[in-house]
């Protein structure tokens, strides 16, 4: 077994009193924006794919099975890229991420055949995002002792912001220049500010001789450790984390606040329109929603920061599940648009608290597989809410049933969240006894949570 | 770590896999059995499509059919998975 290396790290701050953790930050902002084009891409790119006096003119029942491989393939993918995280640092990852956006969108423009779509977007692109979302997004936690809660809401915030700007130039530049041309300008772009961002972006403090933000010399200085020692430290350590409940629960809540949100998020234009609402007009409660998550996305971490995770996370699922109610009565304009202000505040606030509530429950371990477990199970969660969704509308000939399947999906996940455990204290603060010593932390872990 | 040792099967993860499991073949089966008129179709809520129940899509040639957009076929019933939803579902 090779020996743990101890680092020399002197700096608790970089020159000019601006730790490296707020650059780490900008740049992963940037992996974040980048990451949401993919998803901003999804919903532009179907209008001209079922143009039947386009270049492609393929049926509706087609792109949706193409955009159901991208969901799948996500699922199935994040709990990979979150170990592969773990285990090889985010950098590398961040490198890989970057050509593969480059190539994938590259190929994107060049279709002509269906298989082409379901390979180069229903596959690479859904792991490419999902390299982007999890593993990089993961990574935030390691350089912020303190302070985390803010640093994942300006992540989440900026992923948001950046998703509403990208929207309309994506669409701007479809009708400018072309199919080919648009997808060729946003992979170069894209995939070589990834690529670029990468020579100056690091995995973990100790990579850059650095403490985390907020650490102070009485703290366990952060090793360096082999590589075999860092595959028995993960190994032990999720083993520890899946003999809780917080570990297939948090997944479960999360699978259930998006599945909540994906039913409205798709229904609810739709909905407005049956109620003799334009499409223009209708397009603007989408438009509300985005705007008001933003707010959600910031303070949630912040808040679950400060209150505990359980609390925050049960209030956003409750805001969430409950403002539903406003659209069985909702005829005008105006209601629907007093709901996606109210909703928004929810759904922002359901889906960006998991990594402060992954530290308050397991310490500061290896985060990034538990994250992808958790991504695993919000995007089949918006897999079940584009299907059942569908189903139930299709079935029952009304919209009713399915925002009632939504509130049922948020407040199920409210009675998940209050059988979890307390996040006062970290559920496993001896994990690190079934390692062998010398693979071991010394001192022992902080018993408690931050 | 009196948690770490007493919860072995996740309850409630198994709980909601196999609930939102039999929600789709439920509905699926419903949906497939209300094919069969062909009067009403959506879009799986595809973004840049919106799924209204007169059957029209805001992108798609509302000239067709739209469940012909969808599936391709007359029937769902027809089809593989509509035979696998409405076999599996005891209720339809």
């Amino acid at each position: 077994m090779a020996v743990t290396t101890p680092q020399s790290l002197t700096p608790v701050r970089a020159p000019r009193g601006i730790h490296r953790a707020w650059f780490i930050l900008a740049i992963l902002a940037v992996a974040q924006i980048t990451a949401q084009s993919i998803s901003m891409s999804a919903g532009i790119m179907v209008a001209p794919l079922n143009d039947p006096d386009g270049p492609f003119g393929w049926n509706i029942g087609v792109i949706a099975a193409g955009l159901a491989t991208y969901y799948v393939c996500g699922a199935v993918v994040a709990p990979i890229t979150g170990m592969l995280g773990d285990r090889y640092g985010a950098r590398p990852l961040m490198f890989s991420c970057g050509l593969l956006y480059m190539t994938s969108m590259i190929l994107v423009g060049t279709i002509t055949h269906l298989w082409q779509f379901f390979l180069y977007f229903g596959v690479m692109l859904s792991i490419t995002q999902s390299m982007a979302m999890v593993p990089l997004l993961a990574s935030v936690s390691g350089w912020f002792k303190v302070k985390l809660g803010l640093a994942t809401g300006i992540l989440w915030a900026a992923g948001g912001i950046g998703a509403a700007a990208i929207a309309p130039s994506v669409a701007n530049l479809l009708d400018a220049v072309g199919w080919q041309s648009t997808f060729t300008i946003i992979g170069v772009s894209g995939g070589g500010t990834l690529t670029l961002l990468t020579l100056f972006f690091r995995s973990k403090p100790a990579d850059a001789n650095l403490m985390a933000f907020g650490a102070t010399p009485d703290d366990v200085p952060e090793v360096v450790r082999s590589k075999e020692i860092t595959r028995l430290r993960l190994k032990v350590f999720n083993k520890a984390m899946r003999k809780t409940r917080a570990f297939w629960n948090l997944p479960t809540i999360h699978g259930l606040g998006c599945a909540g949100h994906g039913i409205i998020l798709i229904y609810s234009i739709p909905l407005a329109i049956e109620q003799g609402i334009s499409l223009s007009t209708a397009s603007f409660i989408l438009a509300i929603i985005s705007i008001f998550s933003i707010f959600g996305r910031f303070m949630s971490p912040i808040l679950a920061e400060h209150f505990g995770g359980k609390p925050i996370i049960m209030t956003a699922l409750l805001v969430q599940g409950c403002t539903v109610l406003v659209l069985f009565w909702a005829h005008d304009p105006w209601a629907f648009y007093l709901f996606g202000a109210l909703f928004g505040l929810g759904f922002g606030g359901e889906m960006t608290a998991y990594l402060v509530v992954n530290r308050q429950y397991f310490g500061t371990g290896p985060m990034a597989t538990l994250y992808g477990f958790e991504t695993m199970g919000a995007l089949t969660g918006h897999a079940t809410a584009t299907v059942l969704g569908g189903l139930v509308i299709y079935a029952t000939g009304s919209f009713y049933p399915a925002l009632v399947m939504s509130m049922i999906f948020s407040l199920s996940g409210v009675f998940v969240v209050l059988s979890m455990e307390s996040n006062k204290q970290i559920l496993i603060p001896d994990w690190e006894n079934g390692l062998p010593p010398e693979a071991r932390t010394t001192p022992r872990i902080a018993e408690e949570s931050v | 770590m009196t948690n770490t040792k007493r919860i072995p099967v996740p309850l409630v993860f198994s709980l909601v896999l196999v609930l939102v499991t039999v929600l789709i073949i439920f509905f699926g089966a419903w949906a497939v059995a209300a094919d069969v008129d062909n009067q009403r179709s959506l879009a799986f809520g595809i973004p840049g499509t919106t799924a209204t129940l007169s059957g029209n899509t805001v992108n798609a040639d509302s000239s067709a059919p739209q469940s012909d957009q969808i599936s391709g076929t007359d029937n769902a019933g027809d089809t593989w998975w509509g035979n696998a939803l409405l076999s599996t579902c005891p209720l339809h």
